[in-house]
């Protein structure tokens, strides 16, 4: 199943809740440390085929209207979305636990390294 | 407007982005162009709050190398995906163009009785997709229960199979067919236990249930009970279903002939029928070809004419004319049931 680090990452970004584009780009950003920079046609082409796969949708209640801008699109997870999030992050864990069982995190500084 | 350089500079940057922006694909700009534009400019001032004028270029070129990466890729998309349903469209059309179905049915009460229990119902989809993935429904039910409730199970019979049927997301057709069967057992069980009258006994309702699906080359028939399907396949007729009544037991083990099973007195006792706890769903695949005819009946029609009857009058005329002297040759025969048929041929687009 691997998913792409796009959709893993937006995915990700909300599993805390319904975001807008450009919240999910900044979270994504933050939490990588600037690691990771998505950029708009990345995310929006994610976007795209994410809500054709049924892994989120496109909220419309939210999104305040400001000042005659166009209203925001905000998204969020199904719950088939939080399955497959849940899903991925245990094909993660897993994958974490055998290279910490073969202690290939040591002496590389990385927390998770005995 | 203290901030008017960075300002202008924020509307030249942007303008210069919305520029790019006409390079992807038609369909993904309408959907996200804006939003695209949105997010550009939150990032965009949130650079010039945050950093130097290097934040800035970082970010700046950050986009720049997404909107390369991502048009070409969007591009591909927009490519590939068109022809990819193309090419489904025409398997599609070749799938379902292979057969036309040329569907006639007629229920009638018959010469005896005072009301028509029976049922039926013929789906052949207009949605192609739904016809390539599902095929064509064809359904038969005969009531049985005391004041008017034979109606109300053929009834409920026919409309939850058609709809568990439709409905159901999964693709195994055998196997939706017999849990729509199922389906449509539960709710006449329901419907009887919700009678709590003290005669409760008379208004216990019951049904049969024959079922056929017609998709690609294959015809499915699912049943309970003694309504049966039929092929006719070059002349030569063929019983598909195999009833669930003790007459039939007794042909099949040689004890009586098919003959004697058509006045045999226990001739309408089944032991399965719809509307008990728990039941039985027989399944039968068969091949069909161009120029077969499927016929579905209920027992007043199958138990009143011979085999021989119901061969002669399919082959000889249409679907339309074939459902006519069927149910004028059973009245012929006294009628003493409702009659109920459904003709599908099969012939080649």
């Amino acid at each position: 199943m691997p998913l792409t680090q796009a959709v893993f990452h937006i995915l990700l970004a909300l599993a805390d809740g319904e975001k807008h584009g450009y919240a999910i780009m900044q979270e994504i950003g933050e939490r990588s440390d600037g690691v990771v920079r998505m950029g708009p046609g990345t995310l929006y082409g994610s976007i795209q085929r994410m809500l054709k796969d049924g892994l989120i949708v496109e909220v419309q209640e939210r999104g305040e209207q400001v000042r005659g801008e166009v209203r925001r699109r905000y998204y969020a997870l199904t719950g088939f979305g939080s399955r497959v999030l849940q899903a991925e992050a245990r094909r993660l864990e897993q994958l974490v636990h055998i290279a910490q069982s073969k202690q290939v995190l040591r002496g590389l500084g990385i927390p998770g390294g005995a | 407007m203290d901030y008017s350089p960075r300002k202008q500079k924020t509307s030249l940057a942007e303008r210069l982005y919305r520029f790019l922006l006409r390079a992807y694909p038609r369909a993904f700009r309408e959907e996200y162009a804006s939003e695209m534009v949105l997010v550009f400019r939150d990032a965009y001032s949130a650079a010039w709050q945050q950093q130097n004028g290097a934040g800035v270029l970082h970010m700046v070129g950050d986009f720049f190398y997404d909107f390369v990466k991502t048009v070409c890729i969007e591009h591909m998309r927009a490519w590939i995906e068109p022809n990819k349903l193309a090419l489904a469209g025409k398997e599609q059309l070749v799938m379902t163009l292979q057969f036309t179905l040329d569907v006639a049915q007629r229920t009638d009460i018959g010469r005896k009785r005072n009301n028509n229990e029976d049922n039926l119902i013929s789906v052949v989809p207009n949605d192609d997709r739904l016809l390539e993935s599902k095929g064509a429904l064809f359904v038969v039910s005969d009531g049985m229960g005391g004041h008017e409730r034979g109606e109300v199970a053929s009834e409920l019979a026919i409309q939850k199979v058609k709809d568990y049927y439709y409905q159901a997301n999964q693709a195994d057709i055998p196997s939706t067919l017999q849990e729509a069967i199922q389906q449509a057992n539960l709710s006449i069980v329901q419907a009887n236990q919700a009678v709590s009258e003290p005669d409760s006994g008379k208004l216990q309702m019951g049904a049969t249930c024959v079922a056929a699906v017609l998709h690609a080359q294959t015809l499915y028939a699912a049943n309970v009970g003694d309504s049966r399907v039929y092929v006719l396949h070059e002349g030569q007729l063929r019983q598909i279903t195999r009833d669930h009544s003790w007459v039939a037991r007794l042909v099949e083990q040689g004890e009586i002939t098919p003959e004697q099973a058509r006045t045999h007195e226990k001739r309408n006792v089944i032991y399965r029928s719809l509307g008990q706890p728990e039941v039985e769903v027989d399944l039968f695949t068969e091949p069909v070809q161009e120029g077969d005819t499927v016929i579905l009946c209920t027992d007043g029609l199958c138990g009143v004419i011979e085999d021989e009857d119901l061969r002669s009058i399919v082959e000889q005329y249409g679907p339309e004319e074939s459902v006519h002297q069927l149910i004028a040759r059973a009245n012929e025969e006294g009628g003493p049931d409702n009659v109920t048929a459904i003709v599908v041929r099969v012939s080649a687009a």
